[in-house]
Formats: structure tokens, C-alpha cells, sequence
């Protein structure tokens, strides 16, 4: 399989922290990959950068074989770590928006997401909950036939209902011929998503591999081994 | 970028729409209390004193002033929410250049300003000839049938104007994006308006020097260009720079250094918005 995504000697410094040292990181079409860590181990640093919201310091980083920039923006689904979407926005208007910036949004999967997750298109997005928000940057996100799915923390901070329904809505509408970056560090939840998982600890990969491999090596869970390595 | 442009207007719509309606009942308000205020000057309900007219215009000049001002604090706030906002996790994730965004953002804001600016001027005219029966519209004629070649002067003093905005914007826009980058703390980055000051007075200087230094001038009335005789004959002051004069002039010089600050403004900041901005 290609790779989609290739990273070379990434390192992210916010004045003299460095937030993420050396990265090396391959992801391959078809696969989806958990990149695992505590709270302030660099991984949302890592999806801003191949999301082009941060430049990094040093380093490359090939999506689709360009750098971070338009091109390798209309081919990443990106879901942030928190509601983006214009306060002013409606569920309609936000949808209307993904219509216009993606040729590759679905509106038919999107109604259909709607419905799944029980959210009406005249609501206001300031005047949703924080769960119901989630849902609806999901919804957005799940869409799109985009050849790279990233989420940067999909459960964290919403009900255990909520939770089911968001990773129902992953699971069902992943597609095999792209590739999905999950970032977490609720790993007993996600784990069974898994293909490859990379676990990311004050900047450094401390551990990556093939899900199963590691779970058959180490003759224990993701989310022990989790524990192993960050307890 | 057009794209863009439609939700940047969806999302300033509202506010603008209702600082408008504002504008305009304010002026209505005032209008009254002056027509009830000055009932007894006015000679048969028909003619207007001459200092309640000049009064008349100083309010109308506020208004428009006031609201022109408001407008742009309203959408200067929204470019730089855009940086320190969650919002820019959408709007730097979307497929747009930085080029297509400020862009966006300026388009916008001219379209606003321009129609604000009109919707203001025109009501109070008419409100003027509807409550206290003085029609501003005759004397802006008998002036207009005064002018040769209007049509040039009009649209050479249309584009003077936007470009001036335009300049001004872009300069707000820079100082802002040059801020985001240098410094992270928001509070800290309050200091693009100082950046700002100092941008624009040197600007000003500097196209005066450059205006006075070479003066040359083109006449939007005939298109002609005048030189430092005829421009001292017709009045010109010699530090006037690129925007359009009294006279109807503008200065050549003035107005190609006004034409570089605007491209240079333009691609400098959407240099820094692709490559230097960190969202964060």
C-alpha cells in the first residue's frame, strides 16, 4: 500500500518548548492509525501541522505527495479538538458551507448522518450543547469522500450516549480507500479501531507499530500497554 | 474566494444590516427634534436657515462618520478573530490561500463600507427634503451641471476612494497578521493598532515627500496631466499625495506609490496568513 502520509524529521518548538522532536511517521492508504498519548505529549501539535494550522520549525511532512497547503486542505477531512464552526452558523448553513468548499462532500450521507445522530438542520449552532456539537463536526467531517480522515480527539468530554453514537458513526463510515489519523488518550475505548498505533510521549515517538503485532508481543491490550509505558 | 465571500457576508450581514437601520433612525430622531426645535426660523414650512442647514450637516457628517467607524471596528474584529479565535480552526482548514482570504475579507469590507456610506447619505437627503422641505438634491445638480466630463471625475473619484480604503484596510490587516506572528499573547498582540499609527503616519509622509518632490497631476475633470504651474495656479497644495484633491486632481506619483502599498500590503500578508501564522 502508498503512503499517504510521510513525515521526515518533524520538530515543532512554541518558543522554547519543543513540542514535538524528530518525527518520523508513515501512514498507508487503507489504514487507520491511533495516535496514542497524555494530555501535552504533541499530539494535537502533530495534526495541526499536517493540517497546516501550525508551520513547523524543521522537518517535512508529504499528504498526497505536497506539502501542507491548499491542495493537501481539500483532501483532509479534519475534525478539531473543539467546535470551530461560526457561532452565527446554522446546522443548514454549516452544511451548506462543506458543499461549497469540498467536491467530495455527500449530501446524502450527510442527511443520513444527521438523522443518525438526532440533529435537526434549522438548529443554531451557538445553541447547541457540547456533545451535540461534536456530533455535528462529525457529521460534517464523515461526509466527505476525503482520501484522509483526521480526528483529533473525538470523545473526549461527551456522554458515555454520545460516545457510542460518535464511535458507531466512525466505524460505519470509514472508507477503505482512505486513511484515518485518531488522536486519544481514552485508548480502551478506541483500540478495537486500530490498524497502527503510535504512542507519543513529550514529543518523542516512544512506541508505534501494527495493532495486533503489538497486542501478540507484549501479550497484552493497547490500552495496557498504554498504561505500561505512560503510567 | 467568492466562496468565501458569501459566508463572510452571511456572517456580517446582521450586525451591519442593524448598525444601518440604527444609523438611520438615529438621523430620523435628530431630524425631527431639529425641525421641532427650529420650527419658528422657518419661513412657511418651506425654507431652511442657513445654520440649521450647516447644523444640519455636521450631524449628518457624524452619523455617517460614527457609523463608518463602527463598521470597520466590527469587521477589523473579525479578521483578527480569525487568528485568535477558535474560529480560524475552520477557516485555516478550509482549502483557501491566504491570498483568497484576505481578499475575501477586504472585498467585503469595501462592499460594506461603500453601502453604508450610500444608504446614509441618501436617506438623510431625502429625509432633509421630506421634513423640513429643502431639497439638497437640486444643489448637488446645479453643482454637478457645473462639471465637465463627470463621468471621469465620478469614477476617478470612486476608485480614489476605494483604493484609499483600501490601503487603510490593508494596512489594519498587515499590522494585525504581523502581530500574530511576533507575538503569541493576545493581550500583547492589542498592540497592531500602535503598529498601525506608525505604519500609516510614516506612509503619509513619505507620499507627501514623494507628492511634493515630483509634482505631477492628473485631471480627472479632462484627464489631462498638469504639472507644478498649473497646479499652483488651480490651488494645489504641493504636500497633497494620492488621494483625490478638492480640485478633482490626484497626484501621479501619490497615486503609484498608493498602488504598491497595496499589492505590497496584500501579498505580505497573505504570505504571512499561508506560511507564518500558527493557529493555536
Amino acid at each position: 500500500m502508498e503512503n499517504i502520509v510521510e513525515i521526515r524529521g518533524l520538530t515543532k518548538r512554541y518558543n522554547r518548548t519543543e513540542a514535538l522532536k524528530n518525527i518520523d511517521l508513515d501512514v498507508e492508504m487503507g489504514k487507520v492509525v491511533g495516535i496514542l498519548g497524555p494530555n501535552g505529549s504533541g499530539k494535537t501539535t502533530l495534526i495541526k501541522l499536517l493540517t497546516g494550522l501550525l508551520h513547523p520549525n524543521s522537518g517535512e511532512i508529504k499528504i498526497d505527495g505536497h506539502s501542507p497547503g491548499v491542495h493537501t486542505k481539500s483532501v483532509i477531512s479534519y475534525l478539531p479538538d473543539r467546535n470551530a464552526l461560526y457561532s452565527w452558523m446554522t446546522v443548514k448553513d454549516a452544511l451548506g458551507m462543506y458543499k461549497d468548499f469540498y467536491e467530495d462532500f455527500d449530501e446524502k450521507k450527510s442527511e443520513d448522518l444527521l438523522q443518525f445522530m438526532k440533529l435537526d438542520k434549522d438548529m443554531k449552532v451557538s445553541n447547541m450543547s457540547k456533545g451535540m456539537k461534536e456530533k455535528l463536526n462529525l457529521a460534517l467531517v464523515l461526509s466527505r469522500k476525503a482520501k484522509i480522515y483526521i480526528l483529533d480527539e473525538p470523545i473526549a468530554g461527551v456522554d458515555p450516549v454520545a460516545r457510542d453514537q460518535i464511535l458507531d458513526a466512525i466505524i460505519e463510515n470509514y472508507a477503505e480507500d482512505s486513511a484515518m489519523i485518531i488522536t486519544t488518550h481514552l485508548v480502551r475505548d478506541m483500540e478495537n479501531i486500530f490498524d497502527k498505533v503510535v504512542f507519543l510521549g513529550d514529543g518523542e515517538i516512544m512506541l508505534s507499530g501494527d495493532a495486533e503485532d503489538l497486542r501478540e508481543e507484549k501479550n497484552m491490550q493497547i490500552d495496557e500497554l498504554y498504561k505500561e509505558i505512560f503510567g | 474566494m467568492f466562496k468565501y465571500v458569501k459566508y463572510e457576508m452571511k456572517g456580517t450581514m446582521k450586525f451591519l444590516i442593524g448598525a444601518i437601520i440604527l444609523a438611520l433612525g438615529a438621523s430620523t430622531g435628530i431630524q425631527l427634534f431639529i425641525k421641532r426645535e427650529a420650527g419658528n426660523t422657518l419661513v412657511g414650512g418651506m425654507t431652511v436657515e442657513s445654520d440649521i442647514i450647516a447644523f444640519l450637516l455636521l450631524v449628518l457628517g457624524f452619523i455617517l462618520i460614527g457609523s463608518l467607524i463602527g463598521a470597520m471596528v466590527y469587521l477589523i474584529s473579525s479578521y483578527r478573530k480569525e487568528l485568535y479565535e477558535d474560529r480560524g480552526y475552520l477557516t485555516f482548514a478550509l482549502p483557501l490561500s491566504g491570498g483568497q482570504l484576505l481578499g475575501s475579507k477586504l472585498l467585503v469590507a469595501l462592499f460594506w463600507g461603500t453601502v453604508m456610506g450610500l444608504v446614509i447619505v441618501i436617506y438623510n437627503l431625502i429625509l432633509v427634503q421630506v421634513i423640513m422641505g429643502y431639497n439638497f438634491f437640486d444643489d448637488i445638480w446645479s453643482i454637478i451641471k457645473q462639471i465637465d466630463n463627470l463621468g471621469f471625475l465620478l469614477t476617478g473619484s470612486i476608485i480614489t476612494s476605494l483604493m484609499e480604503s483600501a490601503v487603510t484596510l490593508l494596512l489594519v490587516y498587515f499590522a494585525i497578521t504581523v502581530s500574530r506572528v511576533s507575538i503569541k499573547s493576545r493581550k500583547i498582540g492589542s498592540l497592531w493598532f500602535l503598529l498601525f499609527i506608525i505604519l500609516a503616519s510614516v506612509i503619509t509622509y513619505i507620499q507627501e515627500l514623494i507628492a511634493k518632490l515630483m509634482p505631477m497631476y492628473l485631471d480627472l475633470s479632462t484627464m489631462g496631466i498638469i504639472g507644478q504651474r498649473e497646479a499652483y495656479i488651480m490651488g494645489i497644495d504641493s504636500q497633497f499625495g494620492g488621494t483625490l484633491s478638492i480640485q478633482g486632481v490626484v497626484s501621479i506619483p501619490g497615486l503609484l506609490f498608493q498602488i504598491l502599498l497595496i499589492v505590497g500590503a496584500f501579498f505580505a500578508t497573505a504570505y504571512m496568513l499561508d506560511k507564518k501564522i500558527d493557529i493555536v
